[in-house]
């Protein structure tokens, strides 16, 4: 028994160091950055080609997030109100990671050199981040990878071989099938996508079915923003979450970029996007006081968490979901934005 | 619990500490402790269907009990209420659905207007593949060929082990039982073959498999837009990666099982090598052909009763081999077009009038090459009814094989599928006279080659594991 456990321990360092030498392999940007082009998240592809074709962003208002960004910025309008030299650019995609929206701010500051006027972090207005975005071992450096192990990254490991793997892929790649579909590809001058409209009918049985799911989500921010003993089953229920689902560290990246945008000297707010039920219970403060109850580094004095509470994010011809706004609702929140950004 | 899934490694890594180390020298202990893996490892897909699953060993362990202390005609009801009992399960959650479907399409066609609402319950996983190893115990004992067996925890691992319970292979009791009573001594040569068995596997379902899978699905995907060659080695990629899928399956089930010093029967003998369609099913599938053969087949009479019954009995095995993979027509065709050519086979060559030495005359080497290419284009042109989702989309698959030009800009692409799959076949080829398939077994390779061939192996499977998308088993659905 000795000796198999000494062979296979042998064979486990063995691969470890040659893994992590693959996983050290430094293959060219446009390498990692061209194998999302044809999937839901080409948004990545376009991002890249964008920032390699900007030589400042001195003068333009980035807004950095997940679909609800993407699908609810409409950065062409924006563009269109103002008539400054001021831009808009939504680098919004699919997906909700703030890891991943570190490592491109991280890109985009520190690596490329630019310094937005201004940066619109986003926030989910009904849950955290959870888990890991499909593609974060593509977008971070590997040395961002190794530190997101010290950030408690409870999915360093897949991370870390997902890198290695992508490296391998390089040469192995000509026999797998590219089963890409370049229908995916993400084709704008805008970084605004609309979404398709979905029958206002079908968004109120979407609605009908999370809403309850949903009510307790807020009745227990509400029951933690209270304060009071916690009970050992919740206890055991929020450290699963924190751990098991990766949300401690999604908080730790929500945290690290504002760190970051404010070592630099760059203004930022945060959108707390709009949600059709926390819209309609009226409860769009609640998380607002989870950002500021949380992130307690972040100055608020300076920074802004921005609710909107429209009357329009309570309509279901509005949405294509709880969270997602169809092209008519972007319109509604773009022009909220908007007048929020031109009145600071 | 996938067997490709980092939760199946961290189980095996705490299962075996558990059993070696903790265990050692208790040997009823360990077996409790399989069990108990096993029911943990059952209910990581549906857990309430372990009940069910209980009560089907219940059943089955009460009926042995029975048919052994009983004489004549008892020992027959007995044996009877144990086949229905647990064939009723199989029908229920399997083959329901499937069944009503069909009377309400009669009864729509002649015009009656009743309907049977279905019940749309979702298939215990590996239902097919233990209710057989539970038939194979209690027809044994029938025969009087096993004895029953008396330890209730014993017989539930029997129906249960983990490493062969939701995709077989389909154990004999005369093969398991006694092995799971024998005290266990850790062997290093069965536990390293064990390994190397599980790399293979591993390998050849995450690599292969996977890779092909992506080519297949996009065949069966695009069918009228692809060229004919595109088609054809769409149709070749299904067969590699249901051959890569469900032997890779084996391997990893007998690889693991051997960690634990159990020997499980071997379940595929290089079947795209076979030299003709008989020669095939000796090769694939083994513990399934060997369960229609023993229990199907020769209780009809097999190949001893003359003129058309033995077609019958050709036609039955493989239409219920079919039905047996699922409840849709495309598996009876798969089946009806295994029988069709098995049955030109046996009136052509006659295997089963052939003397003894007249079967042991080697073919010529061009007999056998023309035989083999032969018989993986029929096996690859029944794979098109397994793969598709219905029988008019199979014959839609064919039919633009047929139609569409045969070549394309699409055919380019699909011949790169080439570069894995010859190398492969290379490698089985070279890999023939190992044990059981357990890679380079047969050769005195040097450790430091054998080392690398394994860390190759192994980055290709993290490679494909994490840059490829996951398919689930094949057989898992059976």
């Amino acid at each position: 028994m000795k000796t198999f456990a000494k062979k296979i321990l042998f064979r486990i360092v063995l691969l470890t160091i040659v893994v992590s030498a693959l996983f050290a392999m430094k293959l060219p940007r446009s390498y990692y950055f061209s194998i999302p082009e044809k999937t839901d998240f080409s948004k990545m592809t376009w991002i890249e080609n964008k920032l390699n074709a900007t030589p400042n962003l001195d003068s333009t208002v980035v807004f950095m997030g997940s679909s609800i960004c993407f699908n609810g910025i409409n950065d062409s309008l924006m563009n269109a109100w103002d008539t400054s030299s001021t831009e808009y650019i939504n680098l919004g995609l699919t997906h909700t990671c703030y890891a991943i929206i570190d490592a491109l701010l991280e890109n985009m500051v520190v690596d490329r050199n630019l310094r937005p006027k201004k940066v619109l972090l986003c926030f989910k207005g009904d849950a955290m981040a959870r888990n890991i975005h499909n593609m974060y071992s593509l977008v971070a450096e590997s040395d961002q990878i190794i530190h997101s192990a010290a950030d408690g990254n409870m999915l360093f490991v897949p991370s870390f071989l997902k890198r290695a793997s992508w490296n391998v892929n390089a040469a192995t790649r000509f026999f797998k099938h590219d089963d890409g579909d370049e229908r995916m590809i993400f084709h704008s001058n805008y970084g605004f996508e609309p979404q398709r409209v979905r029958d206002s009918v079908e968004v109120e049985k979407i609605y009908k079915r999370l809403k309850a799911g949903s009510e307790a989500n807020f009745a227990s921010i509400e029951q933690e923003a209270k304060g009071g003993p916690q009970s050992f089953k919740l206890k055991l229920l929020l450290a699963k979450v924190d751990y098991l689902e990766n949300v401690k560290f999604q908080r730790n990246q929500f945290e690290k970029s504002a760190a970051l945008l404010d070592k630099y000297g760059i203004d930022y707010d945060i959108i707390l996007y709009p949600n059709m039920i926390s819209a309609r219970m009226e409860k769009e403060y609640l998380m607002a006081d989870y950002i500021k109850r949380t992130f307690k580094n972040i100055d608020y004095s300076k920074h802004e968490v921005i609710t909107v509470n429209d009357p329009a994010f309570k309509d279901a011809t509005n949405f294509v979901d709880m969270n997602h706004l169809n092209p008519k609702g972007a319109a509604v929140l773009t022009k909220i934005i908007y007048e929020k950004l031109s009145s600071n | 619990m996938l067997f490709n899934s980092p939760e199946f490694l961290v189980f095996l890594i705490v299962v075996f500490s558990l059993y070696w180390l903790v265990l050692k020298k208790h040997h009823r202990m360990q077996s409790l402790l399989l069990l108990v893996s096993s029911c943990i490892f059952y209910m990581f897909f549906i857990p309430k269907y372990i009940f069910i699953l209980f009560i089907t060993i219940l059943i089955d362990y009460f009926a042995g009990m029975k048919i052994a202390t009983s004489e004549g005609r008892k020992r027959k009801v007995y044996l009877v209420v144990s086949i229905i009992s647990t064939c009723m399960v199989l029908f229920v959650f399997k083959y329901y659905d499937f069944f009503v479907s069909n009377i309400n399409s009669i009864s729509s066609i002649v015009g009656w207007n009743y309907s049977i609402d279905a019940m749309k319950i979702i298939l215990p996983i590996g239902l097919s593949f233990h209710t057989f190893q539970s038939l194979s115990y209690v027809i044994e004992v029938y025969r009087r060929k096993q004895e029953p067996e008396k330890d209730f925890l014993i017989y539930s691992l029997y129906v249960m082990y983990f490493p062969q319970l939701v995709a077989g292979p389909i154990e004999r009791a005369s093969n398991l039982l006694h092995q799971f009573h024998e005290k266990k001594k850790f062997n290093f040569s069965l536990a390293a073959e064990g390994m190397h068995q599980i790399l293979w596997g591993m390998f050849k379902k995450v690599v292969i498999a996977d890779t092909c899978a992506a080519y297949a699905n996009h065949a069966f995907a695009s069918h009228d837009t692809l060229s004919g060659m595109s088609l054809i080695l769409g149709a070749i990629a299904f067969a590699f990666q249901i051959y890569g899928d469900f032997s890779g399956y084996s391997d990893i089930a007998l690889g693991t099982s051997k960690l634990f010093g159990v020997r499980l029967m071997r379940n595929f003998n290089l079947p795209y090598f076979a030299t003709n369609i008989s020669d095939f099913w000796r090769r694939w599938h083994i513990s399934l052909s060997t369960w229609f053969r023993d229990y199907v087949y020769f209780p009809l009479g097999g190949s001893r009763v003359e003129g058309w019954k033995l077609y019958r009995n050709v036609f039955t095995i493989f239409v219920l081999s079919g039905i047996w993979h699922g409840a849709n027509w495309t598996f009876v065709m798969w089946g009806l077009i295994h029988s069709i050519f098995y049955s030109a086979y046996v009136m052509i060559y006659k295997p089963h009038k052939k003397s003894k030495s007249e079967q042991s005359n080697p073919p010529s080497f061009v007999s056998n090459f023309t035989g083999g290419i032969l018989t993986f284009f029929i096996v690859t042109l029944a794979w098109i009814f397994f793969r598709a989702a219905n029988v008019s989309e199979a014959f839609a698959y064919i039919s633009d094989i047929a139609t569409q030009p045969m070549f394309a800009s699409d055919t380019k692409v699909f011949l790169k599928l080439a570069i894995l799959i010859i190398p492969f076949l290379l490698l089985e080829w070279f890999n023939r006279k190992s044990t059981e398939g357990v890679i380079f077994s047969s050769y005195n390779i040097k450790p430091s080659v054998r080392l690398a061939i394994e860390l190759v192996l192994a980055v290709l499977i993290i490679d494909c594991f994490y840059t490829l998308d996951h398919e689930q088993f094949i057989y898992f659905q059976f």
